[in-house]
């Protein structure tokens, strides 16, 4: 049975990670990530968790440790941020390519230059091509969920490739909240033991594994991981679905709220869903005519579901919080890309906000949807990514 | 739901305060609760805060506390008083630790609340370098009445074991009988 508990986001995904019977964890700390590496430490030392404990060198080898570990056979966990993720960037191909089912918990933080230590998902934007699947955390309770099912897709026999959860730093990461924390009972009866691989390194049966690959085989082999990212639709529905029978939390790729008529859409990956559909929720009269959509999966992005929920929309707003640089926002290309066809074809706005540890407030959401208001009326729409929150003054 | 900023100076113990508060009203309490710190490059004796949401449903806001209901002051020059009355909801309910000779500035300032001098009560039972977040979770508790005092010292016990725990659960029960209310706010 369930307990109720209160932890944070980084918490919350070692939770996951403990009651995902994790065999082995390769993590190098790092802001605002370093209390997940901590908290499995401590795990590992009282015995809660009974894994193999890699204390590596760099975020490089803490990820070719993982896929190392992964290839024998292991259920394996790993987790990062920001340059963290970028040193560990030549390895995340190696893991999506052989297709082994790590998961890791991406605590997502601003990339560089300037310094910065706080959340923004530059760093999980950089990396969607890598081959990885990638979902987004609203909450601690999402955190822990997805966690959990990362490892019931990644090691689903027709997918195996790795999964990041994302969770907003210091936003999700560092902020304690009430959740239902299940037994160890509830999660074995949702997630069997890791079953073996067929790709397993086995010393009584030597094999070369991620071998030079020449032009006549390389792209069919990339062209099979794509297969596996597009069956991964599929197989995140059935993990959600058989997710919500064992423990009555529903989940999905993603999700509509609001005025399901309404001919505007603002559409936000991340914890910023919690804050616009509080919005929503106490300004009815903002809200009128606007449906929020709320996306957990990047990749693979649920481009069918998105047409579908954008239907009869004349402006799409989207959140980006990533700086939109010589292009629009990455989630707002996604968008455009995935709404091209739509008849008829709404005009899609990107905003760009919360950038480097700034909050996403109610003013700001407010500002978006007066945006989105005053877009309908305009005879030409931006072109360019609305950066929303900039500060008088805080030019340099 | 309601919004609570924590001020004070880093080493003051008052993003444990937020976390304490959480834990009490979520496991000892029927409510749903959300603590965020201040992310800040904090360090002991700068200024820092901390916020606290407090619901009887779930907690949709993953943003900062921007018109709290309540302001809990753990030093009175690292409070943005200015900002505080411009923003805050009415009424503001405000706990400040203030030393007995500087108790008039509460009543100056027209704020309702109450007071006490926390560094004092904690002095006498913890010693001398020990933070005096217990004495404000037990004010608070006088003060608003949103966590219940019971609540507060099961999480108190819960997260400084033994003897440690036993002498914050005092420090907050004393706080709790020893604030001066001002105001009328319950």
């Amino acid at each position: 049975m369930s307990t109720k508990a209160i932890l944070d986001g980084n918490r919350a995904i070692a939770q996951g990670v403990r009651l995902s019977r994790v065999q082995v964890i390769s993590t190098y700390p790092i802001t605002p990530q370093s209390s997940i590496a901590e908290t499995l430490a401590e795990m590992v030392s009282r015995g809660e968790i009974v894994a193999r404990y890699l204390r590596v060198e760099s975020e490089h080898s803490a990820l070719a440790a993982a896929i190392g570990a992964a290839l024998v056979g292991a259920r394996v966990f790993t987790a990062t941020s920001s340059v963290g993720l970028a040193l560990m960037y030549e390895v995340l191909g190696v893991a999506s390519g052989c297709r082994v089912p790590i998961v890791m918990g991406l605590v997502n933080r601003a990339l560089l230059a300037p310094w910065n230590i706080w959340g923004d998902q530059s760093d999980a934007m950089a990396v969607r091509e890598q081959g990885w699947l990638s979902l987004f955390a609203a909450t601690p309770q999402e955190a822990l969920d997805l966690t959990i099912m990362a490892y019931r897709i990644a090691e689903d026999p027709r997918i195996l490739l790795p999964v990041m959860v994302s969770i907003d730093g210091f936003f999700l990461s560092h902020v304690t909240e009430s959740l239902w924390l299940p037994d160890q009972d509830e999660v074995d009866s949702f997630l069997r033991p890791h079953p073996l691989s067929p790709v397993r390194l086995d010393p009584g049966e030597p094999m070369v594994v991620n071998p030079l690959t020449p032009p006549s085989q390389y792209t069919e082999v990339r062209y099979e991981q794509s297969q596996a990212l597009d069956r991964a639709r599929g197989a995140i529905d059935e993990v959600m679905e058989d997710f919500a029978c064992h423990f009555g939390r529903s989940y999905h790729q993603l999700q509509t709220f609001g005025d399901p008529q309404g001919d505007l859409v603002l559409i936000a990956l991340g914890s910023v869903c919690g804050t616009i559909q509080h919005v929503l929720r106490e300004e009815p009269l903002l809200a009128e005519g606007v449906r929020f959509v709320k996306l957990t999966s990047l990749r693979p992005f649920p481009s069918e579901q998105l047409r579908q929920c954008c239907q009869g929309a004349r402006i799409v707003g989207v959140v980006d919080r990533a700086p939109a640089l010589g292009h629009l926002g990455p989630l707002a290309s996604e968008v455009k890309t995935a709404l091209y066809d739509l008849k008829p074809q709404p005009r899609v706005v990107g905003f760009v906000a919360g950038l480097g540890g700034r909050d996403i407030s109610p003013d700001t959401v407010r500002r978006m949807i007066k945006s989105l208001i005053e877009v309908r009326g305009a005879s030409q729409p931006p072109t360019k990514s609305l950066w929303v929150d900039l500060q008088a003054g805080g030019m340099p | 739901m309601r919004g609570i900023i924590f001020y004070g100076m880093g080493g003051q113990g008052l993003v444990t305060a937020a976390q304490i508060l959480a834990l009490a009203a979520s496991l000892h309490e029927e409510q749903y609760a959300q603590a965020i710190p201040a992310f800040t490059a904090d360090r002991r004796g700068a200024p820092v805060h901390a916020y606290l949401r407090l619901s009887p449903e779930p907690i949709l806001p993953h943003c900062f506390v921007y018109k709290p209901d309540c302001v809990v002051s753990f030093t009175w020059s690292a409070t943005p008083w200015g900002k505080v009355r411009r923003a805050s909801r009415q009424p503001l309910v405000c706990i400040a630790n203030l030393p007995a000779e500087q108790t008039g500035r509460f009543l100056e300032q027209g704020l309702q609340g109450g007071y006490l001098d926390a560094n004092h009560l904690t002095q006498e039972i913890l010693g001398s370098a020990s933070p005096p977040n217990a004495a404000m979770l037990g004010a608070f508790s006088a003060v608003t009445d949103w966590v219940n005092l019971d609540a507060i010292i099961e999480a108190i016990l819960t997260s400084w074991p033994g003897e440690l725990g036993e002498k914050n659960a005092l420090v907050a029960r004393r706080a709790y009988s020893g604030v001066s209310l001002v105001g009328g706010i319950r």
